[in-house]
C-alpha cells in the first residue's frame, strides 16, 4: 500500500510517524498541532483523515461519498437520496446497536456528496467503524421494501417548504439541470427498482470519491489502521471527475414560487470570493432579521441564498454599507468557522467534503482566508447580492 | 455535563430583593463569555398579554436605550456569535456573547434588553407583520396561541414590559472565560430596574389556540405531564420518555414510521417551560384521511409496543440519557427554541443552566446515573404505560393542505 502525502504539515506528520510511530501510537498522546491530525491517501483512491482533540468527550465518524459521475438524471431524480435511506437501514439492526452504546447515526444527501455520520461517546469508535464497514457491504433491498420507503419519502417531501422551492428555483436558474435538488422527484422515485439501487451502490462504494473522517479524543495514529481496514480494500472504481466545476456563464431571472430570494453565484470554498460573499450574507442577516442566508459548504460552484417572505424585504440589501458591515460579517464568518471546528459532526462533514473535492484546502486555510479578508473583497462579495448580479426569485404569477 | 462540572466553579451568588439570581460558571480557555438571562412570565397570562409577551420578545434585539440593533450585532460579531432571544409562552431567554474580557459589555447589552428595551412603534409593527407572515410551522407549534391584537398597541406592550421585566424575577448565568466574581460584579452593575413603581399587568382575555400551522403537513402531538428535575420519579420518567420517543430505535419511530408507515419525522421534544421540561411527542403527517383514527391507532400501537421491550431497551435509554446529560452529545430531545435542540456550545450550555436556575433545579447527571441503576425493566415499562395513559393528544392541521 503506497501512501501519498501532499501538504507540508502532513509530510512532517509522516516523518514523525516513521521515526517514532510506536511512541505516537502507544505512548504519550501527541500535543503539537501537526501531530494531532493524520491523513492517508489509500491505494484504491480513498482518503482517510483522523483528528485528535483531547478535550472531546464525543467522537464522530464521517463517511463522505462523492456524487461525481453518479448524479441523478431527470428520469432517476432521487435515486441517490433513496439509496442513502437504504444504506443507513442496513440489516435493520444498525440503529439499535448504535443507540445502545449512546451513538446516533445521521445521513444527508447533498448535491455534491452524500454524508453518513455517527456520533457517540468516546470509547465507541470501533463500533462506529464496524457499522461503516457494514454499510459498504452489498446493499440489501427488496422491491417491497423500496415501495414502502418511497411512500415514507412522500411524507418527507411534504415537509419541504416554500423556501425549499425558492432555493430549488434559484439553483435551476443558475445551473440548469445540473442544479436539480438533491431531494428528488417522487414520480421518478416511484419508477426505481431494487436493481437501480444495487447498481448505484456498486458505483458509489469504491475508493475513488470516498473519504473517511474520524474526530476523536484518541491518538490519530491509533485509528489510521482500523480506518484503512474499513475502506482500503474496496475496489478503486473508475476515476471520478467533477461535472460541475465551471461557474455558470449566464443567469436567468424571474422564477416565481411563493416567497423571494436573491442568490449569489459563488465559485466554491477555496476561492476567497466565496468566503467574502458568505461574510456579506452574515452581515446582512445581522442587520435585517427578516432575511435568512442558506449555504451548503462545497468547493464547487454554488449559491449563497438570501431568503425572505417578499422581494421588498430583500431590497434592504441595497442599503448595506460595506465599510460598516465588513467587520461584522468577518466576525460572524470567523465564528462560523470556529463553530465548524468545535462541533465534531460539523467538522467531520466539512472535512469530508474538502477531502473529496480539494484535499489541500483545509479549515486552517479557510480561517486564514477569513482573517485576511480585505474590505474590497467583502464589498465585491456584497455586490454579488445586488439586483443586477444575483439570481432573483420573486413572489408573483406562479401562485 | 460532568466534564463541564469539572471545569467550572459554579456558585449561586447573591439573592437580594432587587437583584436577579446570579450564577457564575467558569470555563477556562473557552475564549469568550456569554451572559444568559431567563425572564419568567407572570402567572396566568391570557390571550392579549401572551401576544404582548411574544411581541416584546421579538423586538428586544432591535435595541435598547443605549444600543441600537446595529451596535448589538457589531459587538456580537467580535465573539463570532450572534446575540439571541428566544420567546416561550411563559419565559424569555436573552443571550449575549463577547470575547474573553468582554463580560462588561455583554452584561451591559443583556441588561439593556432586559430592563431598558427600546420597543419602538415601528419595531413592534414589524414584529406583528412577522408574526402574520410566519411560515415556519415549528414557531407556531411552539407557542400554539392565536394572536390577540385588539387593544395591544405600543403603550400596552410597554406596560406589560414594565410590569413583567423586573430584575428580581430574572435569572442570570455568566459562563465562560471569566475570573471569579467578575460575572457577578458586572451583572450587579448593570441590572437595575428603570422604574421603581411598576404598573400592574393589564386586564386580559382568554387565550385561543391556533387553528393550524403553515404548510401541507399536520402536526400530531401527545403532551405528557411536566418533567421536573429533582423530582423523585425523574430517573424512571426520563428513561421511559427516551425509550418511547428518542432515536430511530425508539418506540415512536419504530411504530409510526416503520410499522404504520404514517410519518417520516416523529420525535419526543422536551420543551423548556418555566418550571421544568414539557414532554411533547410530535409527529408530522401529510395526507391523512382520518387524523383522529390514525392518532388513536398510533397511541394504541405505542402502548402495545411497550410489551415487547427488553433489557436492550433499558440499556439503550440509559446510554442515550447519559449521552445527552453527561458526555456532551447533541441534547436531543432537549430543545431551546422552535426546531432547535441544545448542543455542546458554550451558549447552549449556558441556556441549559439558566433554565435550570429558573426551574429551581439543574439536572444532575451524576444523580441520574446513580438513580437510573435502580430502574429495572418492569419499572421502565410501567412508567412508560403511565406516560402513555396520562398524555393528552391534539392535531394542528397543516393550513395549506386544507385550502
Amino acid at each position: 500500500m503506497s501512501l501519498r502525502y501532499t501538504s507540508r504539515v502532513l509530510a512532517r506528520t509522516l516523518l514523525v510517524a516513521l521515526v517514532g510511530g510506536c511512541t505516537l501510537a502507544f505512548g504519550a498522546p501527541p500535543t503539537a498541532p501537526e501531530e494531532m491530525r493524520r491523513r492517508e491517501f489509500l491505494e484504491n483512491g480513498a482518503i482517510t483523515f483522523a483528528q485528535f482533540d483531547p478535550q472531546r468527550t464525543t467522537f464522530s465518524v464521517t463517511l463522505a461519498i462523492s456524487a461525481d459521475n453518479v448524479r441523478d438524471t431527470d428520469a432517476r431524480h432521487g435515486l441517490r437520496h433513496v439509496w442513502e435511506h437504504f444504506v443507513v437501514r442496513g440489516d435493520g439492526t444498525i440503529d439499535r446497536r448504535l443507540e445502545r452504546m449512546g451513538c446516533y447515526l445521521t445521513a444527508v444527501t447533498q448535491r455534491d456528496v452524500t454524508l453518513f455520520q455517527i456520533q457517540g461517546p468516546v470509547g465507541a469508535e470501533e463500533l462506529a467503524l464496524d457499522i461503516i464497514r457494514e454499510m459498504t457491504a452489498p446493499l440489501q433491498v427488496s422491491e417491497e421494501a423500496l415501495k414502502k420507503e418511497v411512500a415514507i419519502m412522500a411524507q418527507e417531501a411534504a415537509l419541504r417548504t416554500d423556501f425549499d422551492a425558492i432555493s430549488d428555483a434559484a439553483w435551476l436558474a443558475a445551473f440548469g439541470p445540473e442544479g436539480r435538488n438533491p431531494f428528488g422527484s417522487l414520480e421518478a422515485m416511484a419508477g426505481l427498482t431494487a436493481e437501480d439501487l444495487r447498481d448505484l451502490h456498486r458505483r458509489q462504494i469504491v475508493g475513488n470519491g470516498m473519504a473517511l473522517v474520524m474526530v476523536s479524543a484518541s491518538d490519530p495514529n491509533a485509528w489510521m489502521g482500523p480506518m484503512r481496514a474499513v475502506i482500503g480494500d474496496l475496489p478503486s472504481g473508475p476515476e471520478r471527475f467533477p461535472d460541475n466545476e465551471e461557474e455558470p456563464i449566464s443567469v436567468e431571472k424571474g422564477f416565481t414560487p411563493a416567497g423571494a430570494a436573491r442568490a449569489a453565484v459563488v465559485p466554491g470554498l477555496g476561492d476567497p470570493a466565496t468566503l467574502a460573499t458568505l461574510a456579506a450574507a452574515l452581515a446582512i442577516r445581522a442587520e435585517f432579521p427578516d432575511i435568512s442566508p442558506v449555504y451548503t459548504p462545497s468547493t464547487r460552484p454554488g449559491l449563497i441564498t438570501l431568503r425572505a417572505v417578499d422581494s421588498a424585504t430583500l431590497k434592504s440589501i441595497e442599503m448595506v454599507q460595506p465599510a460598516l458591515s465588513f467587520p461584522v460579517g468577518q466576525g460572524y464568518l470567523l465564528g462560523w468557522i470556529r463553530a465548524q471546528r468545535s462541533d465534531p459532526l460539523a467538522f467531520g462533514a466539512i472535512m469530508g467534503v474538502l477531502l473529496l473535492q480539494r484535499p489541500n484546502f483545509t479549515l486552517d486555510d479557510m480561517e486564514n482566508q477569513a482573517a485576511t479578508m480585505t474590505p474590497e473583497q467583502f464589498a465585491a462579495g456584497l455586490a454579488r447580492f445586488r439586483a443586477d448580479r444575483a439570481v432573483i426569485v420573486e413572489v408573483g404569477g406562479g401562485q | 455535563m460532568s466534564t463541564l462540572a469539572s471545569l467550572v466553579l459554579a456558585a449561586a451568588l447573591g439573592q437580594t430583593r432587587t437583584m436577579p439570581q446570579i450564577t457564575e460558571m467558569m470555563v477556562p480557555d473557552s475564549g469568550r463569555v456569554t451572559v444568559c438571562v431567563a425572564v419568567p412570565a407572570p402567572e396566568d397570562m391570557g390571550g392579549r398579554n401572551r401576544t404582548a409577551w411574544r411581541l416584546i420578545g421579538e423586538t428586544l434585539m432591535e435595541g435598547s436605550g443605549a444600543y441600537s440593533r446595529r451596535v448589538i450585532f457589531a459587538y456580537g460579531s467580535q465573539a463570532g456569535v450572534a446575540p439571541r432571544v428566544q420567546v416561550f409562552s411563559d419565559w424569555i431567554l436573552i443571550q449575549v456573547s463577547a470575547p474573553k474580557g468582554g463580560t462588561d459589555i455583554a452584561a451591559q447589552i443583556a441588561a439593556g434588553m432586559a430592563t431598558d428595551a427600546r420597543l419602538s412603534t415601528l419595531d413592534v409593527e414589524k414584529a406583528v407583520q412577522r408574526r402574520k407572515t410566519e411560515g415556519n410551522p415549528w414557531v407556531l407549534w411552539g407557542d400554539a396561541q392565536e394572536p390577540e391584537m385588539t387593544r395591544v398597541d405600543n403603550a400596552y406592550i410597554k406596560r406589560v414590559y414594565q410590569a413583567a421585566f423586573r430584575v428580581e424575577r430574572m435569572h442570570v448565568v455568566v459562563m465562560g472565560d471569566v475570573a471569579a466574581g467578575e460575572g457577578e460584579r458586572e451583572v450587579v452593575k448593570y441590572f437595575r430596574d428603570r422604574i421603581t413603581d411598576p404598573p400592574s399587568m393589564p386586564r386580559d382575555v382568554n387565550a385561543r389556540p391556533i387553528k393550524g400551522v403553515p404548510g401541507r403537513v399536520d402536526f400530531w402531538e401527545w403532551q405528557a405531564p411536566l418533567l421536573k428535575p429533582g423530582a423523585p420519579d425523574f430517573a424512571p420518567r426520563i428513561l421511559a420518555l427516551y425509550a418511547l420517543g428518542v432515536g430511530k430505535d425508539g418506540a415512536m419511530t419504530r411504530v409510526l414510521r416503520e410499522k404504520l408507515g404514517y410519518t417520516y419525522r416523529q420525535q419526543l421534544v422536551l420543551w423548556p417551560q418555566r418550571d421544568g421540561w414539557l414532554p411533547r411527542f410530535v409527529a408530522q403527517r401529510a395526507g391523512s384521511q382520518d387524523a383522529a383514527a390514525e392518532l388513536n391507532a398510533s397511541w394504541e400501537a405505542m402502548r402495545a409496543d411497550i410489551d415487547t421491550w427488553d433489557k436492550v431497551t433499558l440499556d439503550r435509554a440509559r446510554m442515550l440519557v447519559l449521552g445527552s446529560l453527561d458526555t456532551g452529545l447533541p441534547m436531543d430531545p432537549f430543545w431551546i427554541g422552535p426546531d432547535w435542540r441544545l448542543g455542546e456550545s458554550l451558549e447552549d450550555r449556558a441556556a441549559f443552566a439558566v433554565h435550570g436556575s429558573m426551574a429551581g433545579k439543574v439536572i444532575d447527571p451524576e444523580q441520574f446515573a446513580s438513580d437510573s441503576l435502580k430502574v429495572d425493566l418492569e419499572i421502565l415499562k410501567e412508567t412508560a404505560r403511565e406516560i402513555i395513559d396520562a398524555s393528552s393528544s391534539g392535531v394542528y392541521p397543516g393550513l395549506e393542505a386544507k385550502r
